[in-house]
């Protein structure tokens, strides 16, 4: 695996001064808002045809309130708080004009993890994912460690 | 008994004249669907029933008014520059919406059924984001509920091979 998405640094020019380290080969079967919430199997994604998985209670996926409900659903609330919280687990929604465009969640550490798309999986910092592409983040979400450990690491 | 010609307002013809019209539209069609692998084309233009006038002239005029590919490589050749543009331009990209709007992906599907045979090799080789076209192309999802991606390729896939679009 190289040590550098190229392509993924022209849409992220932050990532270019910024740490961030590649997790995982390139993946098509799951995206980021799967990936925040544990599931490598699956792309999460409202569409009427088989194949694709979004809870059904929840919202558009092509909304932000969608992707709140998503991660509503499995025990985030709302919060400003960005900083880490080592009782509670966080992911940060990025949006753009257009909508929701990617989803991180908080490690232990403090770093961030997601998944690009059909990409790689990579650690990195909040900002750094800030831009033209993914937008800024406008949500954060946490909730509370259960029996004090994290759900996903 | 006289059947209305919609293309000749005002004049009709006999059930034989009729009978006649669409074995020439048949064979002109054949014809020209070279670019078509010829499993597909037996099932759309001779087996499927041709009711209308417009069915048949719809289809035929698409190679020429749209500039179609006319042969099998040349067909290969300009899927393949799309696949490759559609997946550069949207490896990260999370929203499936923005996928399946950008032009390359929307060129594939205009393609229509002789497509097929292409994304079913590609999705087989390199598997990806192939289903919207395959359905909006086919009109069916063999793929069963609650199906994970590896279980939606591999439905689709059967399908292709039951169908006889792949070996």
């Amino acid at each position: 695996m190289t040590a550098r998405d190229f392509g993924l640094e022209q849409l992220c020019p932050k990532l270019r001064t910024m740490p961030y380290i590649l997790t995982s080969p390139k993946d098509p079967r799951y995206n980021c808002v799967a990936f925040a919430v544990g599931d490598v199997t699956q792309f999460w994604y409202d569409v009427s045809i088989n194949g694709y998985y979004w809870p059904p209670s929840a919202r558009s996926a092509d909304t932000i309130e969608g992707w709140v409900d998503v991660f509503e659903i499995h025990g985030f609330r709302q919060t400003d708080d960005r900083s880490l919280e080592t009782e509670y687990e966080k992911i940060a929604i990025y949006a753009s004009a257009d909508g929701p465009e990617h989803v991180a969640r908080q490690k232990a550490s403090g770093m961030w993890i997601s998944k690009a798309g059909k990409g790689r999986d990579l650690e990195h910092e909040l900002e750094a994912l800030e831009g033209n592409f993914y937008g800024k983040v406008v949500k954060i979400m946490k909730r509370k460690c259960q029996g004090g450990r994290r759900v996903l690491e | 008994m006289p059947v209305h010609n919609p293309s000749k307002p005002g004049r009709a013809r006999s059930h034989r004249q009729s009978q006649k019209f669409y074995k020439t539209r048949r064979r002109r069609f054949a014809g020209r669907a070279e670019y078509m692998p010829s499993g597909l084309h037996a099932r759309t233009c001779i087996a499927a029933p041709l009711p209308r006038d417009e069915f048949v002239l719809t289809i035929g005029r698409i190679p020429n008014s749209y500039n179609f590919p006319t042969n099998q490589t040349k067909l290969e050749r300009i899927f393949q520059e799309h696949v490759d543009l559609w997946k550069e331009a949207t490896e990260h990209c999370s929203s499936l919406s923005r996928m399946i709007v950008h032009p390359s992906y929307r060129r594939i599907m205009g393609m229509g059924p002789a497509a097929l045979p292409l994304i079913l090799r590609e999705l087989k080789e390199h598997p990806d984001h192939w289903f919207v076209a395959l359905n909006a192309i086919t009109g069916i999802d063999p793929v069963p509920d609650k199906s994970t991606f590896d279980e939606a390729v591999r439905a689709w896939l059967a399908w292709g091979v039951r169908e006889g679009y792949l070996q």
